[in-house]
């Protein structure tokens, strides 16, 4: 036996003797730090990362007792889909320009028993386009509107990506799990997916063939997206204290550099504008009315401004989405205090606010409890609604951008994307 | 008596209950501040790493989606930070820590000082990327995936990276390595 041989054994032991585990003596300032320390709200981030948390309760909804029901609704889901194929086929549409406003398509949802569906937004009928025993999730369109991208769930919490026609047909596996985030090119023709499951890995894969080619810039890559009309990547790369920083990087992985003029509080993912110009990002730092400020950032020259929100007073503020035209933002707003009410409301809600910040503030949809994490929303493709589902009730509304309660939906989703024809 | 179980004070942290928080926190700082010590050898860069992680905890609480996840994710968010002093230190000085044995010792205590200070130059001399996968392995008990996800390598690189660190550890050790001295307080050694 070597001495090796006879210290290995008692690795543990041998350690613990090397490093005593007692409570630190910093441990009580460290506790009065994070106690003068603002919490991030959790809607900092809602972000594409695929709604995990949806997964237990799409596998507990999916009671066996239902699995006819959902065969028979496959069977007419999948005849009316091939119709629907048939009669797009036929009608030789042209494609929409991959950003700016365009025509509104359907409205393709994950339901809370994991299938996709397409919903027509007028009528509000449902058509299951991807059913059967697997749970689905997180549809995304591409920007053309042609092809889905989803995620089937191999385990409550690793899904595996897919892919197929807006129509649910040629489903196929473009990737296996892992897979935590991804976003469309500008053309369709690739993906830009993120692996934190084990270690943090970015790749780009060619939607055509599956051809997989790992992104690696040597620093963290976060919440990529891809820039409207330019063959680039922007994303997050975290800071000290939950911070980050944005890139741009060229999509081959060259020409990395930091986006100049960012705050060093930016806090959440890099909304992009539709001209691939700017992005709007929130900032978090203590002090009073330091939380939750939106600033925009020119990407090239670095020009950074703090955006002047009507009725931003006590309030914390997230940017969602840039319209599709560019010329508003889609936020939500917060009350700092619990008991502060937004326009006379309880709450948090949606708010519409002008991209240059001139202008009135416009809140839409409904006043959600104080703390109850906030929603998923997005501009309809003309940009005259907004399409929003709350975390608080899982509620899906259709809103009006000039204002007003809206509708709630006859359906709830996990997750929607709404398709994009051509005017 | 009232048993409040972790699950519930997570919960609560998240909401901003800033009491459960320091619950929390006191169940699993001195391990953690151990190892970071361990990974380190240093107390002030171990110190600046275990704040670094629980401030970063603290803060982004709300938005852990899973309450269950949570001591995975306050490892992780350590030993991250961790790497990240390692990365930033590069021209530091390192102090190598050798601390007196605590309480009560079974056996032949100098059989027991003796390797424990030829484990302490053999950890030493490990590369402290290498260090910690040992560390957490073999201190925190994690299984190697665990490893891996905590410190944000492939898995890959955490077995190569332990089948190494036994390899030099054993070269070092079965070669002889002589022990170093006790260390006089607050000196250095590079």
């Amino acid at each position: 036996m070597t001495a090796f041989d006879r210290i290995e054994p008692r690795l543990p032991e041998l350690m613990a003797d090397l490093a005593p585990a007692t409570v630190p003596d910093y441990f009580d300032e460290m506790l009065r730090q994070t106690a003068r320390t603002k919490q991030r709200p959790a809607w900092a981030s809602p972000g594409r990362w695929l709604p995990m948390d949806i997964a237990a309760s799409a596998a507990a909804s999916r009671l066996p007792a239902l699995r006819p029901l959902v065969v028979m609704l496959l069977i007419v889901g999948l005849l009316i889909a091939v119709g629907v194929a048939i009669f797009a086929g036929s009608q030789q549409t042209p494609l929409p320009e991959p950003f700016g406003p365009a025509r509104n398509g359907t409205i393709v949802i994950a339901t809370t028993s994991g299938d996709i569906a397409a919903v027509d937004p007028v009528t509000g009928s449902m058509t299951t386009l991807i059913g059967g025993p697997t749970r689905d999730i997180a549809p995304w369109f591409s920007r053309d509107g042609q092809r889905l991208m989803f995620v089937r769930l191999v385990t409550d919490e690793v899904g595996a990506y897919w892919i197929a026609d807006a129509d649910g047909s040629n489903a196929r596996e473009l990737v296996p799990a892992p897979v935590d985030w991804f976003e469309w090119s500008s053309t369709g023709d690739r993906i830009v997916l993120t692996r934190l499951t084990g270690a943090p890995a970015t790749s780009i894969v060619r939607v055509e063939d599956g051809t997989v080619t790992p992104l690696d810039v040597g620093i963290e890559i976060r919440n990529p997206v891809w820039r409207p009309n330019r063959d680039q990547i922007v994303f997050s790369s975290g800071r000290a204290e939950g911070h980050v920083a944005y890139y741009v990087v060229d999509a081959d992985g060259t020409d990395l550099r930091e986006i100049d003029g960012v705050s060093p509080d930016a806090i959440n993912d890099p909304v992009l504008s539709p001209d691939g110009s700017s992005i709007a990002y929130t900032t978090w730092a203590d002090g009073d009315g330091m939380q939750g400020r939106i600033h925009i950032v020119d990407i090239d020259s670095g020009r950074d401004r703090l955006m002047a929100i009507e009725g931003s007073d006590g309030t914390n503020e997230f940017a969602y989405q840039f319209s599709p035209d560019g010329t508003k933002l889609l936020l939500e707003r917060h009350g700092i205090d619990p008991s502060y009410e937004v326009n006379g409301v309880p709450g948090y809600r949606l708010v519409v606010v002008p991209a240059d910040g001139g202008g009135p503030a416009v809140p839409i949809g409904p006043a959600m409890p104080p703390g109850t994490d906030g929603a998923t929303a997005e501009f309809s493709p003309d940009g005259t609604q907004v399409l929003a589902t709350y975390r608080y009730d899982r509620s899906t509304w259709l809103l009006d951008v000039t204002g007003g309660m809206g509708e709630p939906t006859e359906w709830n989703a996990d997750a929607q994307t709404w398709q994009r024809l051509a005017p | 008596v009232v048993v409040v179980d972790q699950r519930e004070l997570v919960e609560r942290a998240r909401g901003g209950d800033h009491d459960a928080f320091a619950v929390l926190a006191g169940a699993f700082v001195a391990r953690l501040d151990a190892a970071a010590r361990l990974i380190l050898r240093d107390h002030e860069l171990a110190r600046d790493a275990v704040q670094e992680g629980f401030f970063a905890a603290w803060r982004n609480l709300p938005t852990l989606r899973d309450p269950d996840c949570f001591e995975a994710w306050l490892h992780r968010l350590v030993f991250r930070s961790c790497i990240n002093v390692i990365r930033r230190r590069s021209r530091r000085p390192i102090e190598v820590e050798l601390l007196p044995v605590d309480g009560p010792v079974i056996g032949d205590i100098s059989s027991i000082v003796a390797d424990r200070e030829v484990l302490d130059a053999a950890l030493k001399g490990l590369r402290p990327e290498w260090r910690a996968v040992v560390v957490l392995h073999y201190y925190l008990g994690m299984p190697l995936p665990d490893v891996a996800s905590a410190l944000g390598v492939p898995i890959g690189t955490v077995k190569s990276r332990h089948h190494r660190s036994l390899q030099q550890m054993r070269s070092a050790i079965d070669a002889g390595l002589t022990p170093p001295r006790p260390p006089v307080a607050g000196e250095q050694y590079a």
